[in-house]
């Protein structure tokens, strides 16, 4: 009795597990829904923190594609999908608009461009636009054309009537706020023009000095968290969306400086 | 339970084991299979994200060349490198695209490996990737794939840049140069931190395949463990299985074995038994055996009596064993004498030592053993006395009681006599048979002959009767009469009468009566029999004449009457060629004009009168000598080298000679010269036609002395005019402004009149004296550097007023192009462009439009052209277009102007080393153009300084529209024009020009460099495909982005636009929506 039952359970080893042999071994976790969130450099951090928090909410996977908004745009473009665009400036998320690739849309917070030195402001500089014409100061500024920060400076510099000569003036452009950062970091630069909330994470704020400018110097943007027409997921994007201005979301977007 | 029942019988037990043990080694061999199978599915995925990390490391690779590749093309100064970059560029990018492609999709890629430092040694690795992953989203690939987009704008942008620079370069300009550096290091700013990004993406693409190359590795590892520990499990557990098994079997097959040994007791005492029982069995058979013989001995006695009866037989009789053919038995018929008693059959009969072949003399025992039945054969015997005899055998069976053949009784009859009898008979018949077969082959060779001696007629015929239908000649047979009695098909085809028309008719009715004047056939036969052509005319059904050649030949037929056989051939052609010929010789001969025809080497073959009368020289002279005994030494060595270039090469030399006749005079001469080829294109002759103009340059001279002789009388009485007329003008102008004596509105009116036509006086005096200055050489020109955009800045500020009064658009193409300096008079350039402007304008609509324009032309010149879509000038007067006092217009009075604006403006252009010209079509407008040399030697930097900041002014007052992108629209309906106008109005940030042919497009690209062409495939001339590489071949327009908008949305059309490279593609009818996200990604705009 015992040997026919350990013969027909090896039988039934042998047979049934010849199913599973070309099996892939995707990692744990990967059949949870996958949404993709286009974010601005800037708000990285406090996105990260919400996407920890809502995966673990939801029971999904959220990943962020971030980097200058200008560039953003164009990869939403390009790919043609993703389920949120969350830019630096809510004029790329108006552009998507006019083309009828933007589903719902909500405000989070605002942007504002500040000024930027080295730790404790060694050479005294104020916030004062012509500064960044000064030959004798190592100017860093954002490209216009691939990101939000470069966008905003430009329409500040243009009022400014300053424009071509900052672009002169200015050692080398980056493609986002990040670089901005580095520019620091790295002590390429003496002056940089930045979002104000880059100087929030707090890795950053013992590596740089913020001067901060009047908002009739520097308006300040509105930050606009947006569905996508791409969206595979446009149920969990819109959940995303509102998680982000619930009162969890908006003090983590508020410790980050985008808030008040 | 099935175990139960096994344990009884031992062998089923032990089978039982043994296929127990033979499904666990089964059993552990599928499984091992299995597992090994999903063990070398899990190594194929390790090895599948190696290759990946390899891929991406590639994908590293090409990414860091595209950045040295930029940071080299920031460094470029020629046109040359930077194409060089670009091609290197453009190869990087397709590899980083399929790349990406693989590392999404999935596929394979071929990476080569250079072996040694020069690269002339190539490995080349095949690497197969499989995305199993495809569904999710892969962050790096989606950055990637946009940030390359993202960075050919750049690359394209820049390049614009670096071209600038190339361009500054080129014109060895300090300050250009570090303008344009300026640029170019400002754009590098951008593109060095961007490419940190993209860089950035490259490295977490290899990170996360490394990472999933590891997790997969780690699987793999886990696997292999549990593998070896699950096999190491297994065959254990089988063994022990099995030694239980075995062990049960074991002790069964001993309980089973003791069970046997007392069952072996048993059987031997059984055996003891038997053996008693076999002993009274035998004493039973012996008594029978004795009752046996007695009964033999009765049966002896029967046979004897039967070979009694079988002797007293009179033909022989003979019993024959079966088996070796020996006679048993045999009566004294038979012949067998005593002492041969074991004689066989066949030894008997035939003397043979072998039975009887089967086929020729079958032999009837073997028959009979074989059928089992009777048989009665016919056989040759040689009887006791030597003789052959024909017997009839009859062959009985003898069976035994067990039916098999043991014997076989043969008696044989005499059959010698009957046969002879049937032998004779049968030969008389055979003779019979042969003669008749001999007679009937006689008679069908006889048949055959004639058949065969048939055929060759009929064939024989018909060749020949192709022959004659199939010639080009005509052949006719005629009687003595002159009746037609055959002619050939050809006589339709070339003549027109069908046979049918023309046997039976005179041959004569149908020749033109003054061509034959011999009418008798005998006649005609005497007169050309000796091999003499006849040539005539032959009327036709249509009334036309063919003029026909015959031979005539006469035969007899077979009636014995004379027949006569015309060969006709139709020389019409010829005829009318030697016409020709003759027609043209005369021409030649009579030309007013010398002609000389020489062979390929110079030497003269022929002159015609002219000649001789010109020169003095004899035809018979000149004949087989050079051309060169005319030689004067007064026309350059340079021209007749260029002549025998021209006319070696087969074309046609026009040029003028100064020639010296036979009798030393000089002349001149106008030379034509024209290679005359053969049917195969080669030069067999050269024919020059000669007009001698000494007269004509003398005349010339003359005139040319007379006109500066008018001008300088012209210019005198000018100056004299010129004089008092100051006097009316200065007065008329005095009374008009004073205002001490203000005059009355009657004198005001009059005085206003004065002024007018003295002003009217005035210009025409100066133009009139310009142009006597121009004419007799009195006037200097200064030749300088001089700045075209200078010149049309100038002139177009000068002409809008102009303009403006009759709500005339002036377009100036030429806005935001640099071109390089010219060498001419800035004052008489401009004199030059204001004048065909002005004209433009008053010799234009109400609301038309003028459009100046300059391009580089390819032998140092700039072109500057003047378009106007005014009242144009009729065919019959371009020719006084530059004349002096001529106007174009029917009504001169309506517009104001001297009529010697364009001689003078003629005569400015020619004197600056430059040529001028035009088109123009009545009612449609003209285009008037000029060029000017262009400077060579360097331009003074301030000069350039002044030039660029005088640009920079211009362009800023243009800024206006500079902000808009300019598209360029390349269609020939005026529909889709006319949609596509509205359709970018509508969107609006854009400037429209429009071309209506594929050759127009393409100046107007060069012309003025578009952000973006909308092509049309379908274009009259040159089609869509042309355009696009006609546009990418040149370098203005290499770099712009082309759109093809088509109603052509065939699958092998679009692919053919992939195929291609085109930014785009929109299908007509244009969805507005579409073309706006088009222009909007591709230019980069919102």
């Amino acid at each position: 009795m015992f040997c026919a039952r350990l013969v027909s359970a090896l039988l039934a080893f042998f047979i049934f597990s010849g199913c599973d042999m070309r099996q892939y071994p995707y990692p744990q976790g990967s059949d949870r829904r996958e949404i993709l969130i286009y974010s601005g450099m800037t708000m990285i951090k406090p996105l990260l923190e919400i996407k920890t928090l809502f995966e673990e909410r939801e029971h999904c996977t959220v990943k962020i594609s971030y980097g200058g908004s200008g560039h953003l745009l164009r990869s939403v473009g390009v790919n043609k999908i993703g389920d949120l665009f969350f830019p630096g400036d809510q004029s790329y998320v108006r552009n998507l608009e006019k083309q009828g690739l933007i589903f719902d849309q909500v405000e989070v917070g605002y942007n504002q461009i500040a000024f930027f030195s080295q730790p404790g402001n060694p050479k005294g500089l104020e916030a004062n636009l012509s500064q960044l014409v000064d030959k004798s100061l190592h100017v860093v500024v954002g490209n216009e054309k691939s990101g939000a920060v470069g966008r905003e400076t430009k329409k500040i510099l243009e009022k400014a009537g300053i424009y071509q000569a900052v672009m002169q003036n200015a050692l080398y452009l980056t493609t986002d706020s990040k670089g901005l950062v580095k520019a620091l970091k790295d002590k390429d630069a003496d002056l940089v023009v930045n979002w104000k909330a880059v100087g929030f994470i707090p890795e950053n704020r013992d590596q740089m000095y913020l001067i901060p400018l009047t908002e009739d110097a520097a308006e300040k943007v509105p930050l606009v968290m947006s569905v996508l027409k791409y969206s595979q997921h446009p149920e969990l994007a819109a959940k995303f969306m509102d998680f982000s201005v619930s009162e969890t979301g908006r003090k983590i977007f508020q410790r980050y400086g985008f808030r008040d | 339970m099935i175990l139960k029942h096994l344990k009884q019988p031992i062998i089923a037990q032990i089978t039982v084991l043994v296929g127990f043990v033979l499904f666990s080694l089964a059993g552990l061999k599928a499984g091992n299979i299995l597992l090994e199978q999903r063990q070398n599915y899990l190594q194929g995925l390790v090895k599948n994200e190696q290759i990946k990390v390899e891929i991406s490391h590639v994908l590293q690779k090409k990414l860091f060349e595209i950045n040295v590749k930029i940071h080299d093309l920031a460094n470029v100064n020629s046109a040359s490198e930077m194409n060089r970059i670009f091609r290197r560029f453009e190869t990087l990018r397709h590899d980083v695209d399929r790349t990406l492609e693989v590392l999404h999709q999935g596929g394979e890629w071929v990476e080569s490996y250079p072996v040694n430092f020069g690269g002339e040694e190539i490995i080349t690795r095949q690497l197969t990737y499989k995305n199993y992953q495809i569904q999710k989203i892969d962050l790096q690939l989606i950055e990637l794939t946009a940030k390359l987009t993202d960075l050919d704008q750049i690359v394209e942008q820049f390049s614009a840049v670096i071209k600038l620079k190339i361009k500054a370069f080129e014109k060895r300009d300090a300050q250009l140069v570090a303008e344009a550096v300026n640029r170019v290091s400002q754009h590098y700013k951008g593109i060095e931190p961007f490419f940190v990004r993209i860089l950035e993406n490259s490295y977490r693409l290899h990170f996360e395949s490394q990472q999933e190359m590891e997790r997969i590795h780690a699987i793999h590892a886990g696997f292999v463990r549990r593998f070896n520990s699950v096999e190491n499990t297994s065959g254990i557990v089988m063994a022990g299985l099995i030694l239980l098994l075995g062990s049960f079997v074991l002790r069964s097959s001993r309980r089973i074995l003791n069970e046997r040994d007392g069952y072996q007791l048993e059987l031997v005492a059984a055996n003891e038994n038997l053996e008693k029982k076999v002993q009274v069995r035998t004493l039973e058979l012996e008594k029978e055996v004795a009752e046996r013989k007695q009964a033999e001995d009765h049966v002896a006695d029967q046979a004897a009596f039967l070979l009694n009866i079988i002797e007293s037989l009179g033909h022989p009789f003979c019993v024959i064993n079966a088996d070796n053919y020996e006679i048993v038995l045999a009566n004294t018929a038979a012949g067998l004498t005593v002492g041969k008693e074991t004689m066989t059959c066949h030894a008997l009969s035939h003397h043979q030592l072998l039975p009887c072949s089967r086929q020729e003399h079958p032999c009837h025992l073997q028959i009979v053993k074989k059928t089992g039945k009777p048989v009665v054969l016919e056989h040759v015997h040689t009887n006791s006395h030597g003789e052959k005899i024909t017997v009839e055998v009859h062959g009985y069976p003898v069976f035994d009681p067990s039916g098999k053949l043991i014997q076989m009784i043969e008696y044989t009859l005499d059959m010698t006599a009957k046969k002879k009898a049937e032998k004779a008979l049968l030969e008389a018949k055979e003779q019979l048979e042969d003669k008749v077969k001999e007679r009937t082959s006689a008679l069908e060779e006889q048949i055959f002959k004639r058949k065969k001696a048939q055929l060759t007629l009929i064939k024989s015929e018909r060749h020949f009767r192709r022959l004659i239908e199939n010639i080009s000649d005509i052949i006719t047979i005629v009687d003595a009469a002159g009746m037609i009695t055959y002619t050939s098909p050809s006589a339709e085809s070339i003549l027109g009468f069908s046979p049918s028309d023309v046997i039976g008719q005179d041959v004569r009715n149908l020749i033109k009566p003054e061509d034959m004047t011999y009418l008798d056939m005998h006649e005609l036969y005497a007169k050309y029999q000796a091999m003499d052509l006849m040539r005539y005319r032959v009327v036709t059904p249509d009334g036309s004449y063919r003029v026909l050649e015959s031979l005539i030949r006469k035969f007899e037929q077979d009636d014995g009457s004379e027949a006569y056989i015309l060969n006709s051939r139709d020389v019409t052609t010829r005829v009318e060629a030697e016409e020709e010929t003759r027609k043209l010789r005369l021409v030649i001969e009579q030309s007013p004009d010398s002609i000389v025809i020489t062979d390929t080497e110079g030497r003269i073959e022929f002159v015609n009168a002219a000649f001789e009368e010109t020169t003095g020289y004899r035809s018979a002279e000149v004949i087989g000598k050079n051309p060169r005994i005319l030689q004067s030494g007064k026309t350059p060595a340079a021209r007749f080298t260029q002549l025998w270039k021209t006319i070696s090469r087969g074309k046609v030399w026009q040029g003028e000679f100064v020639n010296k006749k036979k009798n030393g005079e000089h002349y001149e001469e106008n030379v034509l010269i024209v290679p005359i080829k053969n049917l195969h294109g080669e030069i067999t002759n050269y024919a020059a036609v000669k007009e001698n103009i000494t007269e004509l340059r003398r005349a010339q001279k003359q005139a040319v002395s007379a006109n500066q002789a008018k001008s300088i009388f012209l210019s005198r009485m000018s100056h004299e005019l010129r004089t008092p007329l100051n006097a009316i003008n200065g007065f008329s102008q005095l009374m008009l402004k004073s205002k001490k004596h203000p005059l009355t509105e009657k004198q005001r009116h009059m005085a206003e009149q004065i002024l007018s036509a003295g002003d009217h006086l005035l210009q025409l005096i100066n133009e009139v004296l310009d142009l006597a200055r121009i004419e007799s050489g009195e006037f200097t020109l200064s030749l300088e550097p001089v700045d075209p955009q200078q010149i049309l800045r100038e002139c177009l500020s000068l002409a809008q007023p102009l303009a403006d009064n009759k709500s005339i658009t002036l377009i100036n193409r030429c806005s935001g192009h640099h071109f390089p300096f010219i060498r001419a008079d800035q004052t008489r350039t401009k004199q030059v462009l204001l004048n065909l402007l002005s004209n433009a304008v008053k010799y234009n609509h109400q609301g038309g439009t003028v459009e100046i324009s300059t391009a580089l032309e390819d032998a140092g010149f700039l072109r500057f052209a003047v378009s106007d879509n005014g009242l144009g000038i009729a065919e019959d007067k371009h020719k006084d277009v530059f004349m002096p006092f001529t106007r174009m217009v029917d009504n001169p009075d309506a517009i104001e102007g001297t009529g010697i604006g364009m001689t003078i403006t003629k005569q400015l252009v020619e004197h600056m080393g430059g040529e001028i010209g035009f088109e123009s079509r009545l009612g449609e407008g003209s285009r008037f153009w000029f060029v000017l040399p262009l400077c060579t030697k360097k331009v003074p930097l301030e000069q350039v300084e002044a030039s660029l900041n005088n640009g920079a002014e211009i362009e800023k007052a243009e800024s206006s529209d500079e902000h808009l992108k300019h598209l360029l629209y390349i269609e020939d309906n005026p529909t889709n024009i006319s949609f596509m106008r509205e359709v970018v109005d509508d969107i609006g940030g854009f400037t429209l020009e429009i071309a209506d042919s594929g050759e127009a497009g393409i100046q107007a690209a060069i012309n003025r460099t578009p952000d973006l062409i909308l092509l049309d495939l379908n274009l009259p001339g040159i089609d869509g495909f042309q355009v696009y590489r006609q546009l990418k071949a040149q370098p203005e327009t290499e770099f712009v982005p082309v759109v093809v908008v088509s109603a052509d949305a065939m699958e092998k059309t679009v692919k053919k636009i992939e195929k291609f490279g085109f930014n785009g593609y929109l299908s007509k009818p244009v969805k507005i929506d579409l073309l706006k996200k088009t222009l909007t990604e591709t230019l980069g705009v919102e």
